[in-house]
């Protein structure tokens, strides 16, 4: 079993950046592995549970609430959530941490691999 | 646990953020409790943040702390300021110029390598 | 030695750099699958971005993987990101 990190950097709904991660951490997590992800920058709009989009079935945020609950543990840098206006993440999912680059540095002292995006 | 990491600035300076956040995560990376090592390489675009010129007010409190916590190098890419027209002489002397071997080597020497 | 991610605005470096890695593996993942890898021996393409982009002929010898099989290269290998 291995330890992956996952970083990313941008938001949902402009790139896909958001899709790779989470569909790349579901399989990571199905086989097994620990993953771990620091959402970083614009990358914290991803954990809002306050996504609406009827042009498709399922809004990014649903792909993050299911890699949360297999077992990834995702936290976003508080400074970029407060600078967003996001209000210390009071709309993201349950169990998803508002936190620090500390917290980044210390997945990092755990990871075998680490994946930027 | 410690690892050695290596910090890959690729995208242009000012036209987004990268440029100064990955120098924040930089300095994160290297006061917490694991003290990982950074080195710090600019290559392809990144390459125009170290010219002489380019306005570094934003990074240099945190090219202080680095400094203060341990001793970082900061390298910029021979291939890279050779496809954009930049000579040596136009660039800030705190970076120093490496070949694409060197930055090859750098890769396979460090335990992660990151992209900003 | 190492497993290389590569995503289009950094995949002419990145191929170059991996190009110096006589054991390199090379994935294109997202628009990456529109760059031109020839040169590199181990080269694998993200199944999702290639069908996406309709480009799965024009992948040379490029072996198409999912997720999963992503997953077991990037376990297995030191991974490099140009993403």
């Amino acid at each position: 079993m291995a330890n992956i990190n996952f970083l990313l950097t941008e938001g949902p709904f402009q790139t896909e950046k958001w899709a790779t991660v989470s569909k790349l951490a579901a399989a990571a997590l199905d086989k097994g592995h620990e993953v771990t992800l620091f959402c970083y920058l614009d990358g914290i709009y991803n954990g809002l549970s306050t996504q609406e989009f009827a042009d498709w079935e399922k809004v990014p945020g649903e792909y993050f609430k299911e890699i949360l609950d297999k077992g990834a543990e995702i936290v976003c840098c508080g400074i970029c959530v407060n600078a967003r206006g996001q209000q210390a993440g009071k709309f993201f999912y349950e169990g998803i941490k508002v936190g620090g680059i500390p917290d980044w540095a210390a997945f990092v002292g755990r990871a075998d691999r680490v994946i930027t995006l | 646990m410690e690892k050695n990491i290596l910090f890959m600035f690729l995208r242009a300076p000012f036209g987004s953020i990268f440029y100064t956040e990955g120098m924040r995560a930089v300095v994160g990376m290297m006061a917490g409790l694991d003290e990982h090592k950074v080195t710090c390489a600019y290559v392809g675009d990144g390459a125009f943040y170290c010219l002489k010129g380019s306005d570094k007010s934003e990074s240099a409190g945190y090219v202080k702390t680095i400094a203060d916590i341990s001793e970082t190098h900061y390298y910029v890419e021979k291939e890279s300021l050779d496809e954009r027209g930049i000579s040596e002489g136009e660039l800030d002397e705190m970076y120093k110029v490496i070949s694409r071997d060197d930055l090859a080597k750098l890769i396979s020497e460090n335990d992660l390598v990151y992209d900003f | 030695m190492a497993l290389y991610l590569i995503d289009l605005p950094f995949a002419k470096v990145g191929l170059d750099v991996a190009k110096r890695d006589s054991e390199a593996k090379v994935v294109l993942i997202q628009d990456g699958v529109f760059a031109d890898a020839s040169g590199l021996g181990e080269v694998y393409a993200l199944k999702e971005d290639v069908e996406k982009r309709g480009v799965a002929s024009r992948l040379g010898n490029a072996r198409i993987i999912d997720y999963d099989e992503l997953v077991d290269l990037i376990v297995a290998n030191k991974v490099v990101n140009f993403g």
